[in-house]
């Protein structure tokens, strides 16, 4: 029997064919199991999840007749643990099991080391089974270790006479661990589990709800320096080593990113200088650039990546913008004596800058094409009927330059602090920025950001990184 | 001393003496000065008592009765000789007042519709805007058994915190009970986001876990979430946590005025009671800015039913008294050990009077 294969080999599969397929174990359906006026041992929801045999080590695993309603979780669970699933659905699950598998090769990417609180040393015994599984029940990140692991705050080997109650001696192991140092907390949700995997750098945490219906309003609390939550940017609070931030539904299935916040420097010039759109200017020449390298909802955007250079003056920020080209997409019968209204619909370089940071969504918008029009626009996302923000005029001067042999055009900006509402600009001064890039020629247009947004607009303050005036 | 009295002293001095469990609050909310609990009538109590105010074998409430209790409740408390001048002294029309009522033992034990409806009435004789009176209970199936919508004036609004905004985030309680998973209970997200002030409407009650439960507990467990995780078993640790939600900003500033609900009551197997032989008629309504002061008095009230009715009391803390099975139908049982003093341990944080002696309590008979 040759397995469907609908998306690509990472993914989920689904499975058609009535002969089990060779080399997967089979696993049981993953489900919630509520059972009222009955005693448990831990008073809240069983769930069936398969997180601890994947973790113990099952790798190719086959979910067979599934039941009306667990496919999407199926595929879920298995995705988030990286298993090479294949899945038997019920026929009625087919549409919502489709858009799972879309939404999982939307956020596709290369597998980061898993994250985790305890070691476990696996004899493979039923008993550190379970203990397995009562952890990740409760959201003790752990991970299958041959030795006591100092890198992870507790390691444990539940063979002895204390582990034969597994729900006693994971909440043991929770109060060794501490609450503080737990590495992922949810809160308001009883039906969740949570995988977390990490680089050092960023982290991509997995929420899968068993519940079978949607949960809002979870908490989440991830330990570590992340200053951006993608896509939940909602009552995001950064304390005590830790961000906390709310994800205001979850259906089945979800992944959260989580980054540092993006950081630039704007270096400074002890005067004002003209506008040369030339990175190889004297003034230029030693500049650091960021990256506009996301895609501006989220991800990794393929290519080279636009540059972008700061300095600053007493009175001026300057920015340089160098952006590679394959097709220039140019507005007919261009002008630069004025602003240009949807100038944001052709090839442009823009910059978002807010200085206030109790009111982040007031901020200013400033735009560049390759052949010099520019766009100024002030900009309160807090009061969006105000129009007054289109006709604004900050002084802002700009020079575009378009290199045809090296495929890349350059755009510089000089904009009176005044204009940004920075009184007295100096070393340590930051700004509340986002850098993006509009280009491509229908139907191929794409756009780019430093921070992206995680959402379908730029104007996404929430996700502005900082420039900082050095 | 006689026996009641004895196990009331003994076991409140027990009970108080427990450390209570480690609290961490998070709140952005600064205290408002002079304002919500225990306010400015520190010590005072207004009780109006009208045996016309319900019919004992319809339940049907005889509204005129009713606002007449209001009224002279009202304007006892303040002193005023027009009530719109009392209301006034609470609530003007830039309000957004939640009234919070009880509902959890509906329809047959609750904050009575013509009760809230009459408080709704006079908010908007003093200005309020109608849409910008809320009722609201944290449970949606509770609100729709009470029918609210049946007596209100147009425009009021009836929400349930669990469908309507949710819960705040950002302010909560931490606390570990029992190791239970989620150690959170947050506030009422329309407490923190919606509401400048608000009327507590609780419903003379006894209580499993907490003896009584009046102002304290129905502004506490009824404005926060995940708060059934603190009983386990037969511990309850209702004695302290009921003070601390209570005294949670902006709770505790917002919450400017209380209106006990006292013309059907439950003896026993509170707060849920759908067993009609366990209600009572007390006919009775209290008004106060202290919610200490008059749930010291509604102990008196549920204590002295409790004995007319053979039960044993609500301070009994007997562990062969213990038992979950029979405690919906024998009020000689208990299903936790009850925690009456926590009214006094909410005293202990500053948000009114526990000593009787002191409490200046003024009875009105209609």
């Amino acid at each position: 029997v040759i397995p469907i294969l609908l998306f690509i080999a990472a993914l989920p599969r689904i499975h058609d064919g009535k002969p089990e397929p060779a080399g997967y174990v089979k696993v049981p359906p993953p489900v919630v199991r509520i059972r009222a006026n009955q005693a448990g041992p831990t008073g809240i929801p069983w769930i069936d999840a398969n997180g601890w045999r994947f973790e113990r080590g099952l790798r190719k695993a086959f979910y067979a007749t599934l039941p009306r309603g667990a496919a999407a979780l199926a595929a879920a669970e298995a995705y988030a643990y990286g298993v090479d699933a294949l899945i038997q659905p019920d026929e009625a699950d087919r549409p919502s099991l489709a858009k799972m598998l879309e939404y999982l090769e939307s956020i596709d990417q290369p597998a980061m080391p898993l994250m985790a609180n305890i070691g476990v040393i696996d004899d493979g015994s039923a008993i550190a089974g379970e203990v397995m599984n009562m952890l990740g029940r409760r959201n003790l990140l752990y991970r299958v270790v041959s030795k006591p692991d100092p890198k992870l705050t507790v390691t444990v080997s539940p063979t002895g006479a204390e582990a034969r109650n597994p729900s006693t001696f994971a909440a043991r192991i929770r109060e060794k661990v501490t609450d503080d140092k737990r590495l992922v907390r949810l809160f308001n949700a009883s039906t969740v589990v949570a995988r977390l995997t990490g680089d050092g750098t960023r982290a991509r945490l997995h929420l899968i709800n068993y519940s079978g219906r949607p949960i809002t309003d979870l908490r989440v609390r991830v330990l570590g320096g992340y200053g951006r939550v993608q896509p939940f940017p909602k009552d995001v609070v950064t304390e005590a080593g830790a961000v906390e931030f709310t994800v205001p539904e979850l259906a089945t299935y979800m992944v959260v990113d989580l980054e540092p916040a993006r950081r630039a420097v704007s270096l400074h010039s002890k005067s004002d200088f003209d506008l040369t759109a030339d990175p190889a200017a004297a003034q230029w020449r030693n500049v650091p650039a960021v990256h506009i390298d996301r895609k501006f909802m989220n991800g990794v955007l393929p290519g080279q990546p636009t540059e972008v250079r700061s300095r600053w003056t007493a009175g001026n920020l300057y920015l340089l913008f160098s952006c590679p080209f394959d097709e220039l997409h140019l507005k007919p019968e261009p002008q630069t004596e004025s602003d240009t209204n949807k100038l944001w619909d052709w090839d442009v370089a823009e910059v978002f800058l807010g200085s206030e940071f109790d009111h982040i969504g007031h901020y200013r918008e400033f735009e560049v094409s390759p052949r010099g029009e520019w766009v100024d626009l002030d900009i309160d996302r807090d009061h969006p009927g105000n129009e007054q923000g289109i006709g604004w005029n900050s002084g802002f001067v700009v020079k575009a330059r378009v290199d045809q042999a090296r495929k890349i055009w350059y755009g510089e900006m000089r904009i009176p602090f005044a204009s940004l509402g920075v009184k007295s600009a100096r070393a340590g001064v930051e700004l509340r920025t986002g850098f993006y890039r509009c280009a491509g020629t229908p139907p191929n247009r794409w756009f780019a950001a430093w921070s992206a947004t995680g959402q379908r607009s730029f104007h996404g303050p929430h996700a502005f990184g900082r420039l900082r005036l050095e | 001393m006689e026996r009641r009295s004895f196990l009331a002293a003994a076991m409140a001095q027990a009970a108080v003496a427990v450390p209570a469990p480690k609290y961490r609050i998070v709140s952005s909310y600064q205290p408002q000065p002079a304002a919500g609990m225990p306010g400015p009538y520190r010590g005072r109590v207004v009780t109006v008592h009208a045996a016309s105010s319900i019919d004992e074998a319809t339940e049907r409430v005889d509204v005129p009765t009713v606002a007449e209790m209001i009224r002279r409740g009202i304007t006892s408390l303040t002193g005023d000789r027009d009530s719109r001048d009392s209301w006034a002294r609470f609530f003007n029309s830039t309000d957004v007042v939640g009234i919070k009522v009880n509902c959890s033992g509906a329809p047959g034990a609750m904050s009575m519709p013509d009760v809230v409806a009459e408080i709704a009435r006079n908010l908007i004789a003093v200005g309020v805007k109608a849409a910008n009176v809320i009722i609201h209970e944290r449970n949606e199936d509770q609100m729709v058994a009470a029918n609210y919508q049946s007596a209100i004036p147009t425009g009021v609004q009836v929400h349930s915190a669990a469908k309507h905004t949710g819960y705040d985030p950002k302010t909560y309680v931490d606390c570990s009970f029992f190791g239970e998973d989620d150690t959170r209970s947050n506030m009422v997200r329309m407490v923190t986001e919606e509401f400048t002030k608000i009327i507590n409407v609780p419903n003379m009650k006894d209580h499993s876990a907490s003896g009584v439960t009046g102002c304290l507990k129905n502004i506490a467990y009824g404005e926060f979430h995940n708060v059934a995780r603190s009983h386990q078993s037969s511990k309850t640790n209702t004695l302290s946590f009921i003070g601390t939600l209570a005294n949670v900003e902006p709770l505790r500033s917002r919450t400017v005025l209380h209106i006990m609900d006292g013309l059907r009551g439950v003896w026993h197997a509170g707060p849920f009671s759908r067993d009609k032989r366990f209600r009572f008629y007390p006919k009775q309504m209290k008004f106060g800015t202290d919610p200490v002061a008059m749930d010291r008095l509604l102990i008196d009230v549920i204590e002295a039913k409790r004995k007319a009715e053979g039960a044993i009391s609500v301070w009994d803390r007997s562990p062969e008294r213990l038992n979950a099975r029979q405690f919906q139908t024998d009020p000689n049982t208990n299903q936790f050990v009850r925690e009456p003093g926590h009214i006094e341990y909410a005293s202990g944080l500053g948000l009114g009077v526990y000593d009787i002696k002191q409490i200046n309590h003024t009875e009105i008979r209609l």
